[in-house]
């Protein structure tokens, strides 16, 4: 890939401007939360083609959203019609329309794999209600990556809890309830803590918009202990190491599909929020130890989640633990990002943002894979995968292809991710995540290379369940993004620079 | 994983785990107070923003106005976590796959209670409390009430039915009922959106119909919110039907 | 500083911080699902008291943060209801109360 000097990036990076309001951002909105509402109307496992519709559309809209990000840079929207800070302000910025977009690309993904799934396995009260909380949760996610204002993330993210823990309920199974529990105990907890931080940055600043606090802030006490509660909320959230114990159980309990969902897109919800307040307002107190500080957090899992997914004797909880591995590269990130030198503050914040797309993609095809996998050999356990690569080629392919992304091979997304963070710490002299970096992928190639030893040893003939062609399509689908993403970077990293939250950091 | 506990209503607090926790409370209270000692006062008057901007809300109580009109988006997201909450517990009314099926299908809080005089009660009631419903509906656009709070009225009349057993749990939520579960947000989503035909933001009420909308808004969710938090209280598994050792603290 | 204190809605801010911090306590020293859940809606009380308080203690009320704690109580009343659904359904399927990761502590 090319790498353009990092003036001209920097100049894209503040080309951000605002134009007019735009309906597109409010379908965004609307659409999932309309199928929501529809497929509740008459709750049922399968409704194919109001589903199909429904995911149709709300691909279409989201990729109009995002060219018209690429064609006129960032909208701001000012909900029922007041401005901010009396009304409600949403941001189409290039980060929020990407990850609008990506949102919708592996809904649609996950939406097809539960689709294909044979009606055996759609049995039981629960699962007639796995379509209203899918778009939930879609509706959810949009509304936090477009909310420009505090509160409304918390009622987003909120939402986006709930519906999260929902779907790793409706599995149905008691190791389902009791991670969904978890789950929630640790999102209600988070998201608390988030809200005492809102309740002090308004009794600081009078205003809930992110824009009105950081025209007026001020490093004062309150604002840092408002800061750390917010900080320590979404960092639960994100299950960032060491708060990461409830992700794999409810990770690995969920059906496919929403294991994808989880792993792929919801944890990233609370550190875009984080992204959006520390790069934000925020910028000013964000000193070089504490963003080493989420940094070394950042390492430690790492080291600690790809060590335990090497250990893990179960699929499932090898790749929720690949998730709590993948999650730290995002924070790794958060010293970079800060870097005294232009060009490795620019080589960061585009590492950033590819590592977010392509793990998402990478870590979506490789749960859907996983559940194929699992289904096909009727166990979860890793050892039991002997024989996979001679009957299931084509999940085992997509799984294989995830890996690359994930390990950070070439020409991967997360090659390119990977690499740019590299360039980033060798540019700022910050040598100690270069080793980080480094060691992150010998131990993601240890787990991945443990389910291929398994998957290449003979197993016994005939003892393999059919699983839909469906299934394997969708994660080769989305496995084959994360590896075009590394050869395609240039056109959506563009975007992803429009409004880059980096300008406070550099001015 | 051990057997079930005998008694499942108080399990003993670790020593370490209380001593790590005092720490971490205290901790937490001297961040606070820290914090709520150093507030200083804010440049933006947001009151008073809301004050001038009253006239064209199309309410004169300015926490409805917030509500339904300025903030109307946070509203609309969070009666979505309402519904998102009640469609959990529809999902989980049967019990789940590896249960041995008991006589879980009648949920009959009911049987325990049965007096003449408990019954007429509850029957008295019910005018009593839906009036208090309505007044508090029709309150909220000039001074404290409001939907949710109508609705709670509600949901509490049909809790006192349920334990009291004037309503036999009803198993399956009706057509009817889910209808009226979805109905609020509905309502709410399909007038915002529909704004957006109008060539208006999403959520904009026109000045001179905003009074009205609200008020329509407000009295579908009363009914909306009650069904709903009737549904979460009744879809919980009920003592009998566990075949478990009793002795739980009933939520 | 003294004049602070003497304010009545920062008193309310100071007693919503001590049930934040009371309530935190019992969240993190119970395994009991439902007690945790007790201890997180107290603490959701605590935090409500904070953010009313604190943002009106010069100007009068301000009913933003009034209605800010409506939506937040409506989603607080949520979240309890389907923790406790989940709740009893485990509870019904297992006979537990305290989740499996906090049984071996």
């Amino acid at each position: 890939m090319s790498v353009a000097p990092a003036a001209t990036l920097l100049a894209l990076m503040q080309s951000g401007s605002t134009v007019a309001a735009s309906p597109l951002i409010a379908l965004a909105l609307v659409i999932p939360l309309c199928w929501a509402v529809l497929t509740a109307m008459r709750p049922a496992p399968r409704q194919t083609l109001l589903v199909l519709s429904g995911l149709g559309i709300w691909n279409v809209a989201s990729a109009m959203l995002w060219w018209h990000t690429r064609a006129n840079g960032v909208v701001n929207y000012a909900l029922g019609g007041w401005s901010e800070p009396l009304g409600i302000g949403l941001r189409a910025d290039g980060i929020a329309s990407s990850l609008v977009l990506l949102t919708a690309v592996i809904a649609g993904g996950c939406g097809v794999y539960r689709l294909c799934t044979p009606d055996a396995d759609l049995r039981g009260t629960a699962m007639r209600w796995f379509w209203p909380l899918f778009f939930l949760l879609g509706a959810a996610l949009n509304a936090v990556w477009l909310a420009a204002d505090l509160f409304n993330m918390y009622v987003g993210l909120e939402l986006l809890g709930l519906s999260a823990v929902g779907l790793v309920a409706v599995a149905g199974t008691t190791a389902a309830l009791s991670a969904a529990l978890r789950y929630l105990l640790a999102a209600l907890l988070g998201s608390l803590a988030y809200l005492l931080g809102v309740a002090l940055l308004y009794a600081e600043y009078g205003s809930l918009a992110l824009s009105s606090v950081a025209s007026g802030f001020a490093p004062t006490d309150t604002t840092i202990v408002a800061l750390g509660f917010i900080t320590a909320g979404l960092c639960l959230k994100t299950a960032l190491f060491p708060l990461h114990g409830w992700l794999p159980p409810a990770h690995s309990a969920a059906l496919p599909p929403v294991s994808a969902l989880l792993s792929a897109l919801v944890v990233k919800a609370s550190f875009v929020m984080l992204l959006r307040i520390w790069l934000g307002p925020g910028a000013p107190l964000l000193v070089p130890t504490v963003a080493q500080g989420l940094g070394v957090l950042g390492a430690g899992a790492i080291v600690w989640g790809g060590w335990q997914a090497i250990q893990h004797a179960d699929l499932k909880m090898l790749v929720a633990h690949s998730t709590v591995a993948q999650l730290g590269y995002l924070f790794v990130a958060i010293p970079l990002l800060i870097d005294a030198s232009d060009t490795a503050r620019a080589f960061a914040w585009d590492g950033l943002m590819l590592q977010i797309v392509s793990h998402a993609l990478a870590k979506s095809a490789m749960f859907l894979a996983s559940g194929t996998l699992i289904a096909a050999v009727g166990s979860g356990k890793v050892v039991d995968l002997a024989g996979v690569s001679r009957h299931m080629p084509l999940a085992l392919f997509a799984f294989g292809l995830a890996a690359v992304s994930l390990m950070g091979l070439p020409p991967s997304g997360g090659f390119s991710a990977k690499w740019l963070l590299l360039q980033a710490a060798l540019a700022g002299g910050q040598w100690h995540w270069a080793a980080v970096l480094l060691a992150g992928g010998l131990l993601t190639a240890g787990y991945v290379f443990r389910v291929f030893r398994a998957s290449f040893l003979q197993g016994a003939e005939d003892r393999f369940t059919d699983t839909p062609l469906g299934w394997d399509v969708v994660a080769l689908l989305l496995a084959g993004m994360a590896i075009m993403l590394g050869l395609l970077s240039t056109g959506p990293l563009d975007v992803m620079r429009f409004g880059a939250l980096l300008q406070r950091g550099i001015t | 994983m051990t057997g079930a506990p005998r008694d499942t209503t108080y399990v003993a607090i670790s020593r370490g785990r209380l001593a790590v926790s005092l720490v971490l409370g205290a901790g937490l209270a001297a961040a606070l107070v820290f914090a709520i000692r150093g507030r200083s006062v804010p440049a933006i008057d947001l009151a008073m923003q809301v004050d001038d901007a009253l006239d064209s809300s199309g309410v004169s109580h300015e926490i409805t106005a917030v509500l339904l009109n300025f903030r109307s988006y946070d509203t609309l997201l969070e009666i979505a976590v309402l519904l998102a909450a009640a469609i959990v517990a529809l999902a989980l009314r049967a019990p789940v796959a590896e249960t041995t099926p008991s006589a879980a299908t009648t949920h009959d809080v009911a049987k325990a209670i049965d007096t003449p005089v408990l019954a007429s009660l509850v029957r008295a009631l019910h005018p009593m409390l839906l009036l208090l419903a309505g007044y508090l509906l029709w309150a909220g656009s000039s001074k404290p009430g409001g939907a949710f709070q109508a609705g709670a009225v509600i949901a509490a009349l049909g809790v006192i039915r349920r334990v009291s057993g004037v309503a036999p749990g009803a198993d399956a939520l009706s057509r009817w009922q889910r209808s009226t579960l979805l109905a609020g947000f509905t309502v709410f989503l399909v007038l915002g959106a529909g704004m957006l035909l109008l060539d208006r933001p999403l959520l904009a009420w026109p000045v001179d119909l905003s009074g009205v909308l609200i008020l329509a808004i407000e009295a579908v969710l009363t009914v909306s919110i009650a069904v709903s938090l009737i549904g979460l209280f009744a879809s919980a598994p009920s003592e009998q039907t566990s075949t478990r050792p009793s002795g739980t603290p009933r939520p | 500083m003294t004049t602070l204190l003497q304010s009545a809605p920062l008193f309310y801010a100071l007693v919503g911080a001590l049930l934040v911090a009371i309530a935190f306590t019992a969240f993190a020293a119970h395994t009991h699902v439902l007690r945790r859940l007790l201890a997180f809606n107290v603490m959701g009380t605590g935090s409500f008291l904070i953010l009313v308080g604190l943002a009106q203690h010069t100007r009068g009320p301000d009913p933003v943060p009034q209605a800010l704690v409506l939506t937040g109580i409506v989603v607080a009343v949520a979240s309890t209801a389907l923790a406790l659904v989940v709740f009893r359904r485990w509870y019904e399927a297992t006979g537990h109360v305290v989740l499996p990761e906090d049984e071996r502590a």
